[in-house]
């Protein structure tokens, strides 16, 4: 099997934040009510269920709130398939669509010092970056596209957006973060 | 004359000279001057013309509200015009030109336009260009567009760069002045997250420079003080340079901030948009001077008091070397004594009261300055700058009493509290008649969405005028919108002197005569004067709107900040009435003009609009493919080679797939996935055809229609396993039918039990077409390819060359054809597979150009040129795709009005022309009957059209009244500057149509 390419094959960018495209990783939809969700999710993942708008994460996968009837599992590509499988049969009857949206997806990441990776979203995203949370997660726009992010327990904010528009994402993210373009107001 | 004093300028630093050019003539100014002071440092007074009259204008102002030192910054690709002087920073290499003049601006021709004044009165427009008819489309209209407009616009694009930055803040200070900084430190002090935002690049405002000179020292360390307070606090973030620019519902707030104007940097944004959500916004924004309409008051030399005294002590520069100061207030006296201690002389206080008894008007008396009560001006002497001023009785006609030699004149005619932003959100103005100004009325506040007040105001902007009384209101109100009380000492404010109450004065001298008025400006930028509201008022003009738009007065770039209250009190005299009866005109953002380019962003070059790009972008872009946007993807329009018009391109690609094999990127194609127990029942309502009788296995070619009946989409669904359908969507409408789709399922159809997933980007789609497909296919090895294993119209999954895909056998050309879908991740690996397989078998990629020659030469139907949201699939003769077995489906019910039955509906054919030459797209076909009115009849419109080089021919597809039904007849196209074009009505299948080509 072939090598699975992202869309930008790893573009990085340094500027007061570092923003980087995250390696090929394996991503499932799932389509359902939470009662329904929940169960079927608990016993395939081992991962806790996770409070409206937020992400879990446990070792290598991660469990996110959607919507009321959207979930996304994040974990290695090659789990993918398995996983698949086994929300499914966890589901039983219950009604709980599961799919493999690997590659819809590119993935960037915004690490850096203090509230630099905030404050490059914050040019971006009409998102109060002052009072979100680790491990909480907003859907919203980046400029001018749908993406979701969170920031995770190391400070690191994940960037998801669609795979089509990876190069104006990673566009407009290392133009919010040239140095010299710092405005600290985060910080306060 | 203007020029620069040995010493003092709190602002400047005369050890940083900083070179700059005004008209192409190179002036010095210093650090810390702004182009203004620079321009008065070096001399400078004239520095523009006005909009009508093209009158000399000289600097008016020292800040925002300046209305005449408009210039065109920048060389003129990057120009930027209007650009008040006042508050442009000076940099070593500033590039500033006047504006509206020709051919110079001493030389200015459009200044004619005086000696015809009389002609131009307000209204002109209206009254003056009515016969004859034809003249204002070709005379009129083009000599007032070329002069209308201040300045030139750039002539390149904007090089520069710009940012958004979205910000939260509990309270949102707007102003530094004492007041501001005083409300940021009460609110800070409650705790609460402030955000300090002033337009200028210093804090205290006008503290320091209004404060006697004995306080001066102490008031700067007031505004030290509180600057150090507010430094200290974490909870408190402080921006100069970023204006205030507009407040809007639920706490909104818009800030312009100008990064990098005064010191450009590559890489480093000129402006920033703070986007800002504010639980409170305080309104510290103080007060603006205004003129006094007295003859010729608009002459360069003739200044605000407030101004001089700015120019004087924070830049060091002096308006002229005698300056006469006219004034109905004791504020007015500050700027005596100040220009009295810069060495200045002041020939004269000219009081319009009867008295000033005052503390201040008794200290210009100590200072030796002759104070004249109850005068005022005749008229200003000069013509190209102040030369002197004639007195009067302000009671009189304007009988000459007395003429005093002088170069400058500055003049106060009171304050009036910069209520803008208050009124932005809703916030209502109360008059007060002692103070002759609307101030905030407090009682009725800008309210949120929970019915609060969300603005507050304090200092100045609240009518509060004295230091120390603004300081106490700020500091109340800044305590009470974060909710909190004033707590901890705050930094003393100097005393100042008491000031005797202001006499309005609206005209000077009172009694004056028509030709007086004639000569007294309000609005100074559009050349409004007292005898053109006078005129309105006559005219019947008797609401302020009204007369504002008919004047013009405060429409420019500094909308009226100068002239709003003057011009008001004088249309409520005209009226007989009271100024607030006359009311005033609503303030709106922005607070003053803020570039294009903050608005826009970052959204400019790269970044203007998203651009989609399919796996395969790269190799299409290497082979030099010429591009076609479709929604915001970019698709391969064709690949010319070497010297290959597109036009080539195009048919040689369309014989390489009628001929050998074609290779196609279909990656852009909707595919949305439709699963669960109702799932079939779901596509059952939403294609016109049945799709729940789809086999697992199989594909369907289907179309949706809105709830009108119109056709909007159409595709082919395939059919994964009992409760899963993929359907595939048309490029532009994946995320339009998918919303479509969850709009039905969350709105109407809640308790139908299907999911669906926009899989549009998780996989690449590749279609190899042509009779010789199936060869390419095999040997990359995998999965049976074999008709009988996967007849046309089936899918199946597999592998081919070790990529795990799923192929579908559909035709979009009409020849064998597969469509091979693969994970995105690998869609371009394999791709690279296919092609250099195709090699050997004369594989060519092709466009969405070949794509629609194929199609239509099949006559398939493409959504958007043979649907326009006006057709309905009976319309194209898909009969054969409408069921009639189903009770209902969206569109059913209305393609049974009477309109969508009619019988002479427009519906497809295909045009053969007489000749082989090609139609136009969308040409129209006329009959030769006339209509019941005598006109000529359309009957018929070309919705698609290509020349074919399978047939060698032109083909097109056309909507055709009663189409079908006339096979074989010749109808007309006229063409515009040409003959008409006869095509013959025929089928729209015009290649194969058996369909034996594609099902082999």
């Amino acid at each position: 099997m072939s090598d699975i390419a992202t869309a930008l094959g790893g573009a990085r960018y340094e500027g007061f934040a570092l923003v980087e495209e995250a390696p090929a990783g394996g991503m499932i939809a799932l389509r359902g009510d939470w009662s329904d969700l929940g169960p079927a999710l608990s016993s395939a993942l081992g991962v806790e269920i996770p409070q409206t708008r937020r992400i879990v994460t446990e070792g290598e996968r991660s469990l996110a709130w959607m919507s009321p009837d959207e979930a996304l599992v994040l974990l290695p590509v090659d789990k993918v398939a398995e996983t698949v499988r086994r929300i499914t049969e966890g589901a039983g009857d219950a009604f709980v669509t599961a799919t493999d949206v690997s590659d819809m997806r590119a993935v960037f990441r915004i690490s850096g010092e203090g509230t630099g990776p905030r404050e490059v979203l914050s040019k971006l995203c009409p998102v109060d970056m002052r009072s979100l949370e680790v491990e909480e997660l907003r859907r919203t726009r980046l400029s001018q596209v749908p993406a979701a992010f969170w920031i995770g327990r190391d400070g690191t904010i994940t960037v998801i957006c669609f795979r089509s528009v990876a190069a104006y994402a990673f566009e407009v993210l290392t133009r919010a973060a040239r140095p010299g373009t710092e405005v600290g107001h985060l910080a306060s | 004359m203007s020029r620069r004093l040995t010493s003092g300028g709190r602002y400047i630093d005369r050890n940083a000279p900083q070179g700059f050019t005004f008209d192409s003539t190179t002036f010095e100014g210093y650090a810390g001057d702004t182009l203004a002071s620079a321009l008065l440092g070096a001399g400078v007074t004239l520095v523009g013309r006005s909009f009508k009259y093209h009158r000399p204008r000289g600097i008016l102002a020292a800040g925002p509200e300046e209305p005449n030192a408009l210039v065109a910054l920048g060389p003129k690709e990057r120009t930027e015009p209007n650009q008040r002087a006042t508050t442009t920073e000076l940099f070593d290499g500033l590039t500033a030109r006047s504006q509206n003049r020709w051919p110079s601006l001493k030389n200015d021709v459009g200044a004619l336009n005086q000696a015809v004044s009389k002609f131009l009165p307000a209204g002109f427009y209206y009254k003056t260009f009515i016969q004859p008819r034809h003249a204002w489309k070709h005379l009129f209209e083009p000599i007032i567009r070329r002069s209308a407009g201040l300045g030139p616009a750039p002539t390149h694009a904007d090089p520069d760069e710009y940012e958004h930055l979205y910000d939260t803040a509990d309270v949102l200070v707007a102003g530094g002045g004492v007041a501001g900084l005083t409300a940021a430190l009460a609110a800070g002090r409650a705790g609460k997250r402030v955000v300090l935002v002033e337009q200028m690049p210093h804090w205290g405002g006008r503290l320091v420079t209004d404060a006697l000179p004995d306080a001066k020292e102490e008031a700067g360390e007031t505004v030290a003080a509180l600057l150090a307070a507010l430094e200290a606090m974490p909870n408190v973030h402080l921006r100069t340079r970023t204006m205030c620019a507009g407040i809007y519902d639920h706490g909104y707030v818009l800030c312009h901030e100008r990064v990098s104007d005064h010191a450009p940097a590559a890489g480093i944004p000129r402006h920033r948009l703070w986007k800002v959500r504010a639980d409170q916004v305080v309104v510290a924004t103080g007060a603006i001077e205004r003129p006094i309409a007295f003859p010729m008051n608009d002459l360069p030399g003739v200044m605000l008091a407030g101004a001089v005294r700015d120019y004087v002590e924070c830049y060091g520069v002096t308006p002229g070397d005698a300056v006469v100061i006219v004034t109905n207030n004791d504020d007015a006296y500050r700027t005596a004594l100040s220009l009295k201690s810069a060495g200045i002389a002041v020939p004269a206080v000219v009081d319009a009261r009867a008295s000033a008894d005052g503390a201040l008007p008794a200290m210009a008396r100590d200072a030796g300055i002759d104070v004249r009560t109850g005068q005022g001006v005749a008229k200003v002497l000069g013509k190209m700058g102040v030369e002197g001023v004639q007195l009067c009785a302000q009671g009189s006609a304007g009988e000459v009493t007395d003429t005093i030699a002088c170069d400058a004149v500055a003049v106060s005619g009171g304050w009036s509290p910069a209520v803008n932003l208050w009124s932005h959100c809703g916030g209502k103005l109360r008059w007060r008649e002692d103070a002759a100004w609307f101030e905030p009325d407090a009682d009725k506040a800008p309210t949120g969405a929970d019915g609060r007040a969300f603005v507050a105001v304090c200092g100045a902007a609240n009518g509060r005028m004295g230091a120390r009384d603004a300081a106490a209101d700020a500091a109340d109100v800044g305590a009470a919108a974060a909710g909190g009380e004033v707590t901890g000492d705050l930094p003393g404010v100097p005393e100042a002197p008491e000031e005797a109450p202001l006499e309005p004065v609206w005209l000077m001298p009172a009694e004056a005569q028509i030709e007086a008025r004639e000569k007294m400006w309000l609005d100074f930028q559009n050349d409004v004067k007292v005898s053109d509201v006078e005129l309105a008022a006559r005219e019947g003009f008797e609401s302020v709107e009204h007369t504002k738009r008919y004047t013009t007065l405060g429409m420019a770039t500094d909308q009226g900040k100068t002239s709003n209250i003057n011009g008001l009190a004088i249309l409520a005299k005209a009226l007989d009435e009271g100024v607030p009866q006359v009311g005033t005109t609503t303030f709106r953002p922005p607070w003053t003009p803020l570039s294009f380019g903050a608005i826009v962003g970052e959204a400019k070059g790269p970044a203007f609009q998203p651009l989609r790009r399919t796996p395969m972008d790269s190799w299409h872009e290497a082979r030099g493919a010429t591009w076609e946007p479709v929604g915001h993807w970019r698709r391969p329009y064709c690949y010319p080679r070497r010297a290959e018009s597109a036009e080539e391109a195009v048919e040689r690609e369309v014989l390489a797939v009628r001929n050998h094999v074609g290779i196609l990127d279909a990656s852009t194609l909707g595919k949305i996935l439709v699963r669960g127990p109702d799932a079939g029942r779901f596509l059952d309502m939403l294609y016109t055809n049945m799709m729940s009788s789809l086999k697992p296995g199989r594909c369907r070619y289907g179309l949706m229609c809105s709830e009108n009946g119109f056709l909007m989409d159409d595709g082919v669904v395939a059919r994964i396993d009992e409760q899963t359908f993929l359907c595939h969507t048309t490029t532009g409408g994946a995320d339009r039918i998918h919303a479509w789709m969850e709009d039905w399922l969350q709105c109407e159809w809640w308790d139908w039990k299907v999911h669906t997933a926009n899989l549009t980007e998780a996989w690449g789609q590749i279609a190899v077409a042509g009779p010789k497909a199936r060869k390419v296919l095999e040997s990359l090895g995998g999965m049976d390819l074999s008709a009988e294993a996967l007849p046309f119209m089936g899918w199946a999954d597999g592998t081919l060359g070790g990529f795990d895909v799923r192929v579908y056998r559909i035709s979009f050309s009409g020849e064998l054809s597969f469509e091979i879908a693969v994970r995105a991740g690998q869609a371009r690996a394999l791709w690279d597979r296919l092609v250099a397989a195709g090699d050997a078998h004369g594989m060519a990629p092709y466009g969405t150009e070949a794509l629609h020659v194929l199609r239509a030469e099949k006559g398939f139907i493409m959504i958007g040129d043979e649907s326009d949201g006006t057709v309905i699939p009976q319309d194209l003769g898909l009969d054969w795709a409408i069921s009639k077995k189903k009770n209902d489906y969206l569109g059913k019910r209305a393609q049974a009005r009477m309109h969508m039955t009619d019988a002479g509906r427009w519906r497809l054919v295909g045009l053969e022309t007489l000749e082989g030459e090609v139609l136009p797209d969308g040409a129209y076909a006329i009959s030769n009957e006339k209509d019941e009115w005598g006109n000529t009849r359309t009957i018929g419109r070309v919705t698609s059209s290509y020349r074919s080089p399978t047939l060698n021919r032109g083909i097109a597809m056309a909507l055709v009244e009663k189409g079908p039904e006339r096979m074989g007849e010749v109808i007309d196209f006229p063409i515009p500057g040409a003959d008409p074009i006869a095509a013959r009505i025929v089928s729209p299948v015009f290649y194969d149509p058996e369909g034996e080509k594609q099902n082999v």
